[in-house]
């Protein structure tokens, strides 16, 4: 029976060694460690991230750059993780580890650090209280209620906040300052898993499109269940004397069934939010407005490719760094346009002039129907039509929507608050007994011992000069 | 000429700080306090200079962030010199900031050296923020690794002059430094992350500097954590935080080089 009981016994703390377990520093420490190597870990690996994933351009850089790099051991790496350690299931089970120790430990510190800034304090100690503190004295006075009075100044001039007790012609004094400091930690673990959760809900709700190109008076249907779109209209770029870009500008427009309801110039650190969606101009890169005119003085109907919906006078061609060359259809001539842009100053650089190699083709002739140099803003006779070419740019929106952001930096400072009261206000207490004859007073600190010692050799020194 | 002159005082702060150490003589250690201020004193004026002919706060390249550095790293250490009333600490301080000063004087690119305007990636005002709470923090470390530096020589090295000072006074100086720096690298990391989601619309992207950002700060964390279990008070804690400014000095000066050679790109190489 003995022995039975015995093993309902160990049986019966498993669970509470369990939960001491989950609780422990110890595994803070373990997990800590664990997790900062991961994070140094993917530091040495180029890392696909979910912002290079996304991109298609960008992806194709970077696969063809790991490539060149690691040659056959790309592949090995890859399927190892080294590539994508920080979302890697290691990683997230480790992060989440942590986050469960984070949450026990805050459960199980809660209990006794309630009672601790609930209880009332009691301000009676027997004599043997004070002789084992860690900071303790025993001075001599002369008149009990004098003693009391200076006493009791001096505490509330330290910021004690104090509780008297009269008992059998002995005064017993107990002070408290910065209870609620005891709170520090757990506002700070609260905020760890405030934060964690605004992660998963970032992760969970955010969108982007992290490259949309918008010329000069092109669209943008946000979409995401979003009714509004964006128009651009126009980017420009302000220098220094020295030709040094000083500012990027976007203008952009908001409309709501074709209605202007919002219009911002977006710079980079300065983005437009509408609706939670936000439009950060990422780049920029050149763009050729295209305009026509028939026999008559007409809109010409022009397409940038033969499927594409005609648009009356005018077509935008934004040139990217990859693909200086695009194609112009004019239908109602049955007409090829090969268009190559030389010399668009690009925002980064200095001004230049630009001009255009253009080549018109008759639908089924291989001789072109005109083939020339044009400067920017030159207008061009062709067959019945006239053309005109004017270079300009297009900018680079990164269009986001991130939810988690908000609570993420709210729970930040609150973090933060934490910290700081964690390191700033430690919970101390002092004990006073005053009888007729003498003082004794103690005193003990729940953290920073050695600059609790300090404060109390202080208040022992006032103390004394108060009392003489 | 101005920062020739700060540069001078503190290796003379440096001087004055380690014969206060071997000698033990109180004006010696007054000296290095002395020259320490000076220091301190003509970087506020060369930086102000700088910050009125550039037309920003001097914080855009690693020559300008190694001057508000080294300020920061004496303003922490006269701080904390004043509040325990201790100087021996000062002569594992000073040299790290004899250092950091000789890096941006010798090393640091000459293209760096000159003021110019900012790049428009640049123009907000959560550069000043960011960068400036990361100058703080790092000060607060680079005297946490002096203290812990000086820590290990006292428990390590027999017959150490009579004014050493104990380990229990090193402990406390150490984690006063810890105290100041910790709350602001949580800063760098918030302010950091704010920015970042005002430029690039992604608070966190995983980049070589943010990661090594949170690396230090983890380290850091773990310092607190580990100063909790008993029995690892003292050498582990001291060395902890001379690991702990190596990872601070890789973050400012390693992170870059890694980025160009590993990561294949960065959002913090300007």
């Amino acid at each position: 029976m003995a022995g039975s009981g015995k093993s309902i016994g160990k049986t019966g703390n498993l669970p509470r060694k369990a939960w001491r377990t989950i609780c422990s520093i110890r595994l803070t420490v373990i997990l800590l460690s664990a997790i900062l190597l991961i994070f140094l870990l993917g530091t040495l690996f180029p890392q696909l991230t979910w912002e290079i994933a996304t991109d298609e351009t960008a992806h194709a850089q970077w696969v063809a750059a790991v490539q060149e790099r690691y040659g056959g051991f790309s592949d090995v790496y890859r399927t190892v993780g080294l590539f994508s350690v920080y979302s890697s299931p290691l990683s997230m089970l480790l992060l989440l580890a942590l986050l469960i120790n984070g949450i026990a430990c805050t459960v199980d510190r809660l209990g006794p650090i309630w009672r601790a800034i609930t209880a009332k304090p009691s301000a009676a100690r027997p004599d043997s209280f004070y002789m084992k503190a860690a900071n303790h004295t025993s001075l001599k006075v002369t008149s009990r209620e004098e003693a009391r009075k200076r006493v009791t100044s001096l505490l509330s001039r330290h910021r004690y906040r104090l509780l008297i007790e009269e008992r059998e012609g002995v005064t017993y004094i107990g002070g408290h300052r910065n209870r609620l400091a005891r709170m520090g930690t757990l506002i700070t673990h609260s905020a760890l898993v405030l934060i964690a959760l605004g992660t998963v809900w970032s992760s969970l709700c955010a969108w982007r499109e992290p490259a949309v190109l918008l010329g000069p008076g092109q669209l943008h249907d946000v979409g995401h269940g979003h009714h509004f779109q964006v128009r651009h209209e126009g980017f420009e770029v302000e220098r220094y004397a020295d030709g040094q870009p000083k500012d990027y500008r976007s203008h952009l427009v908001v409309l709501e069934e074709g209605l202007e309801v919002l219009r911002k110039t977006v710079r980079l650190n300065d983005p437009l939010t509408y609706q939670g969606v936000s439009f950060y101009l990422s780049s920029s890169g050149p763009a050729l407005r295209m305009l026509g005119w028939d026999s008559g003085g007409q809109p010409l109907p022009m397409q940038s490719s033969p499927d594409e919906q005609a648009a009356t006078g005018e077509v935008v061609l934004n040139f990217s760094a990859e693909c200086d060359e695009k194609s112009l259809y004019l239908p109602s001539l049955d007409i090829r346009l090969r268009v190559i842009l030389y010399n668009q100053s690009m925002p980064e650089q200095a001004s230049g002039e630009s001009f255009l190699f253009v080549e018109a083709f008759q639908a089924g002739q291989d001789e072109p129907l005109f083939s020339d140099y044009v400067y920017q803003g030159e207008k061009v006779q062709l067959s019945t039509a006239s053309l005109q070419f004017i270079t300009d740019y297009y900018s680079v929106l990164q269009v986001v929507s991130d939810p988690g952001f908000v609570p993420v930096v709210m729970a930040s400072f609150l973090g933060m608050g934490g910290l700081l009261i964690s390191f700033y206000f430690h919970p101390n207490r002092v004990w006073v007994k005053l009888t007729d004859g003498g003082l004794l007073l103690a005193g003990s600190a729940q953290r920073n011992r050695v600059k609790f010692e300090a404060d109390f050799a202080k208040l022992v020194e006032e103390l004394e000069e108060k009392l003489r | 000429m101005i920062l020739d002159v700060a540069y001078i005082f503190i290796a003379g702060a440096t001087i004055a700080y380690m014969a206060h150490l071997i000698k033990g003589t109180p004006l010696l250690g007054r000296l290095g306090s002395g020259l320490s201020f000076a220091a301190l004193s003509f970087l506020t004026i060369g930086l102000t200079i700088r910050t009125v002919e550039a037309g920003h706060w001097p914080l855009s390249n690693s020559y300008e962030f190694s001057l508000a550095f080294v300020w920061s790293i004496l303003l922490m250490y006269l701080i904390l010199e004043r509040w325990m009333g201790i100087r021996g600490p000062g002569a594992f301080v000073l040299p790290i900031a004899l250092l950091i000063v000789t890096y941006a004087e010798v090393l640091a690119p000459e293209w760096t050296r000159v003021a110019r305007p900012l790049l428009p990636a640049l123009k907000t005002t959560w550069l000043q923020l960011h960068v400036t709470t990361a100058a703080v923090a790092y000060g607060a470390f680079a005297v946490s690794c002096g203290a812990g530096m000086m820590y290990l020589v006292r428990e390590t090295v027999p017959h150490l002059p009579e004014n050493f000072l104990s380990s229990t006074v090193i402990d406390e100086f150490n984690f006063r430094a810890l105290a100041l720096g910790y709350p602001w690298m949580t800063l760098v990391l918030i302010t950091g992350a704010i920015w970042a989601q005002i430029a690039w619309g992604s608070y966190w992207s995983w980049d070589i500097k943010e990661t090594w950002t949170l690396a230090t700060w983890l380290l850091y964390t773990l310092l607190f954590h580990l100063r909790a279990i008993r029995g690892w008070r003292g050498k582990p804690i001291a060395s902890l935080s001379i690991l702990g400014f190596l990872f601070v000095l890789f973050t400012f000066l390693g992170s870059g080089w890694l980025a160009r050679h590993v990561a294949l790109q960065s959002l913090h190489l300007y």
